[in-house]
């Protein structure tokens, strides 16, 4: 697909429908992908993609249509559809073309090639070895890989708005399994950085020691617990509920934040930060998927509800501005929202204090099935998780098999205590998750 | 779209790298939703979809390259990547392709990408003002009308050249019941591998109102107490947690890598006597079938689990290398950027011998899910989780008070050994699964069943 082309033959189509107000999304997508069985490569997979959207706006509402076929009459049917949509949409919302306006801070294009497969699948290959010597339970059905992906984003619009953004980042992961006896433990651990230059081993062992920790675990009785969510499973909390921050989710009475901004809605300690230049994450924009220039805001800020994350149709609902997150899960989606890295500020205790403030409870690690056990709307959760026990403010023995409960919102006033440490997510899309180790205490544990 | 004369000349170009097998395949797809929120239209989707995937194996080695570029030079591309990934240069074999025709067991009456979209708009506000109408507590509706026309196309090394069109259509509806700041929902979501003609025989109204209903039941349901107990898991999505628990570990996507909690288990005992679970991708209309799977394989029906023995896995061609056996016709993939592999498509207990009223009637205290979320679960472990949408204590053999937030925990090999129950009444639900090749669309289904112990979370 060539943009330069579409541009122009979307251009005169659009002149030809008479449709004066278009914008054209184009997105392309390189991806490679080694893993290993054993100690040998056992998958290794390239793709390209990429796709064109047109939205156009038509009786006052806006219509989208999406291609990854362009021939010969492609941009009258696009034209076409985009406009026949547009007619049928019914919300009061009020749709906009963006004109361009405001700064735009330069992020540096990743605009070198991905890595060759010679590169990628020896990555993998190193990453497994690196995982069966890192602990002799490691067994087969570990499964250890590389990959590599970039990403090309364009928005041209019937302002003559013209932007585009590379993103890119390579990555080594290790899915370890270890046996011993009748009992099998897995885990996971991820590395971003440059093949060539990312701790393989570190990576490896990591995963290697987590599961190696689970054996024997041992159950827990039910009950209320203070509990400290490990920053990865933090980070997946957050991750879980972060639409209720979406001003498209409040407009709609989806979230119980509606009507707080500016009320106290966590505790003191906690400030939630959105970054589109943040230094941890290789995803990072200048522009959002309108268009629109991104900025640097606190959404909560020492407990009190600072902004939502609005695009440009939510914004003109609540009478105020886009904060520049508009996103599209993929180039053929209709406009939504997201973060870029939204991320728990660390607070000022070490991991040690951290636990020492806890004394007795249980150090929760692992956590299953968020798309099942919780839900958005409402704030609850009800997780299968998997940890050790806090005893006299140290780690203690492995325990699994137990709920951890609670609600979302409820949660945050009830943070007592955040670790100084952060870990961040890998990215999807423009989006990276962030958290520290966070102590709440009073949690609902079911277990025995 | 793509001609046989590069299909043929893009595989032998693949072969030529040494590979032992060789496959392409492509596809065209559209897909059309339309959202209301409330009963007004909110938003439209309109996509079409076109690309190929080619793969190789080298014994026990697969190589896989995807491109949207289907003109001869971005088809040839991607072919000599693969060839070069597999790197052991030959003389290129000569293919020539046969095409063979699959019957198609799936009538579509209305194929929905090229229906008037006043028709589909109509279909969602008869379910919207449904739901909506239902209770004053129902705050918020949501309904979606996704279609899909989807055709693919699959040649090999072995000469296959075989296609299948498959159209689907699902309407789901998500209601939120609000009352003092506080939110509960419920949802309906029926999906079929049909057109339009799905709603002669699905009322739209009706699926508004089951979704209403649940979320009203659960804004008047006190929180689920966590502990052990016996659970009756009702019919249809409740059959989620035998796809979740075991399903997924009977795929051998993890059996062949020894990932998996039933590895080395085929003749064994590995359930209650009363269990009789089959994968059946033949079902006509159903929403996870296929006249063939994503591999040019014909659907079949496989039997799992007979009478509490494990019969069989569900097995992809490269996995099938790997464990000394043979595909079942279980190979699937989201779209061309997927690498198929083993997958379910309409998996289901099978009815059992006993009353439904009894089985009830057998529990002195236990819990009740008449209406499972969804879960996921660890293959290797088989510790799997679900949420309970709609639940209800059971006291002295009665199902009593509405209870919310209980989710179910447990591994895949103990609740099937824990399953003492089956009733006579099977029924599916309509899900999308995901997994390492993407999303797809499956149905769960099972008769009521009774488990004799399992950990309820709550709270």
């Amino acid at each position: 697909m060539d943009f330069e082309k579409i541009k122009k033959s979307v251009a005169a189509a659009a002149k030809r429908a008479g449709v004066t107000e278009y914008e054209l999304y184009f997105q392309q997508s390189e991806s490679v992908d080694a893993s290993a069985f054993r100690n040998e490569l056992q998958r290794f997979s390239s793709s390209v993609g990429c796709g064109v959207c047109l939205k156009c706006m038509a009786g006052g509402r806006m219509g989208y249509a999406s291609t990854e076929i362009f021939e010969p009459g492609t941009a009258d049917e696009l034209v076409r559809r985009a406009k026949e949509n547009a007619l049928l949409i019914e919300k009061d919302e009020k749709a906009f073309i963006y004109e361009g306006k405001g700064n735009y801070v330069p992020v540096a294009d990743n605009t070198c090639a991905l890595p060759g497969s010679e590169a990628v699948t020896a990555a993998a290959l190193k990453c497994q070895s690196s995982a069966y010597a890192a602990n002799p339970l490691v067994s087969d059905g570990t499964q250890c890989g590389a990959f590599a992906a970039k990403n090309t984003v364009r928005i041209y619009n019937s302002y003559g708005l013209d932007l585009s953004c590379v993103t890119g980042y390579e990555a080594i992961y290790a899915e370890v399994l270890e046996t011993l006896g009748d009992e099998t433990n897995t885990a996971f651990e991820i590395g971003l950085g440059a093949l060539d230059s990312i701790d393989t081993s570190r990576v490896a062992s990591i995963a290697a020691s987590r599961a190696a920790a689970r054996f024997g675990s041992g159950k827990v009785k039910s009950g209320e617990y203070d509990v400290i969510f490990d920053a990865r499973r933090a980070r997946d909390i957050l991750e879980t509920f972060c639409s209720v921050f979406f001003a498209k989710t409040v407009q709609t009475g989806m979230s119980l934040l509606k009507g707080k901004k500016g009320e106290i809605i966590a505790s003191e300690c906690v400030t939630l930060i959105d970054d589109p230049f943040s230094s941890s994450s290789p995803v990072n924009a200048s522009f959002d998927a309108e268009g629109v220039p991104t900025y640097k805001k606190n959404i909560i800020e020492d407990g009190v509800l600072k902004t939502f994350l609005y695009n440009l149709s939510t914004a003109d609902t609540d009478n105020t501005q886009s904060t520049g997150n508009a996103s599209k899960a993929s180039y053929a989606a209709n406009v939504s929202t997201s973060p870029y890295c939204f991320y728990i500020a660390s607070g000022e205790y070490t991991r040690e204090v951290l636990f020492k403030k806890a004394g007795n409870g249980i150090y929760i690690t692992e956590m299953k099935g968020f798309h099942a056990g919780a839900d958005a709307v409402t704030g609850d959760f009800s997780i299968e998780s998997a940890g050790f026990l806090i005893e006299n403010g140290k780690q203690g023995a492995p325990v699994k098999e137990f709920t951890v409960a609670g609600n979302f919102f409820e949660m945050l006033k009830t943070i007592t205590a955040i670790s100084d440490t952060l870990e961040y997510s890998a990215p999807s899309g423009s989006t990276q998750f962030g958290a520290p180790d966070i102590l709440v205490p009073g949690m609902s544990i079911g277990g025995e | 779209m793509v001609s046989r004369e590069i299909i043929e000349q893009a595989l032998e170009k693949t072969m030529s790298g040494g590979a032992d097998f060789a496959e392409i395949y492509i596809e065209r797809t559209k897909t059309n939703f339309i959202n209301m929120l409330g009963v007004r239209v909110e938003k439209i989707g309109d996509n079409e979809l076109c690309g190929i995937g080619i793969r190789a194996y080298k014994g026990l080695r697969s190589v896989y390259a995807s491109t949207c570029d289907v003109s001869r030079a971005g088809v040839m591309k991607c072919a000599s990547q693969v060839a070069g990934c597999v790197n052991e240069r030959t003389d290129a074999p000569l293919i020539r392709l046969t095409e063979r025709i699959f019957p198609d067991v799936h009538a579509i009456k209305i194929v929905p990408s090229g229906a008037d979209k006043r028709i589909k708009t109509e279909i969602l506000r008869t379910a919207a003002n449904a739901a909506k109408q239902y209770s004053d507590v129902i705050s918020q509706v949501s309904s979606t009308l996704v279609d899909v026309d989807h055709t693919v196309w699959i040649a090999n090394s072995d000469g296959l050249w075989c296609s299948d069109r498959q159209v689907r259509t699902r309407l789901a509806v998500v209601s939120v019941a609000s009352r003092k700041g506080e939110n509960q929902s419920g949802m309906c979501g029926p999906g079929a591998r049909m057109g339009l003609e799905l709603f002669d025989t699905t009322d739209p109204a009706a699926v508004g109102i089951e979704a209403s209903r649940q979320a009203v039941v659960n804004l008047n349901a006190d929180y689920c107490r966590a502990g052990k107990m016996t659970v009756a898991i009702e019919n249809g999505f409740g059959g989620v947690i035998f796809h979740e628990s075991c399903g997924h570990s009977l795929e051998a996507t993890s059996v062949a890598n020894g990932a998996s909690q039933f590895c080395n288990k085929l003749g064994e005992k590995i359930a209650g006597d009363k269990v009789t679970a089959v994968d059946d991708g033949t079902i006509p209309n159903a929403w996870g079938s296929v006249n063939i799977d994503d591999e040019g394989h014909p659907s079949q029906r496989n039997v799992l689990i007979e009478n509490g023995v494990l019969k069989s896995y569900l097995v992809d061609r490269f996995n099938a290398r790997r464990m000394g056996t043979v595909p079942t016709g279980s190979a699937r993939r989201q779209s061309y950027e997927y690498e198929p592999t083993s997958r379910m498509t309409n998996t289901y207990i099978a009815a059992g011998p006993d009353k439904n009223e009894d089985i009830i009637a057998s529990i002195d205290f236990g819990l009740y899910a008449k209406s499972m979320g969804g879960g996921s679960v660890d293959p290797a472990t088989g510790a799997f989780n679900f949420a309970v949408n709609e639940g209800y204590m059971i006291r002295g053999g009665k199902i009593c008070e509405a209870v919310r937030g209980a989710s179910l925990v447990g591994t895949g090999s103990e609740i099937l050994r824990k399953i003492d129950m089956v009733g006579d009444d099977m029924q599916f639900g309509q899900g999308m699964c995901g997994s390492s090749s993407g999303s797809v669309p499956v149905c769960v289904g099972q008769p009521l069943i009774r488990v004799s112990e399992l950990t309820v979370g709550g709270r």
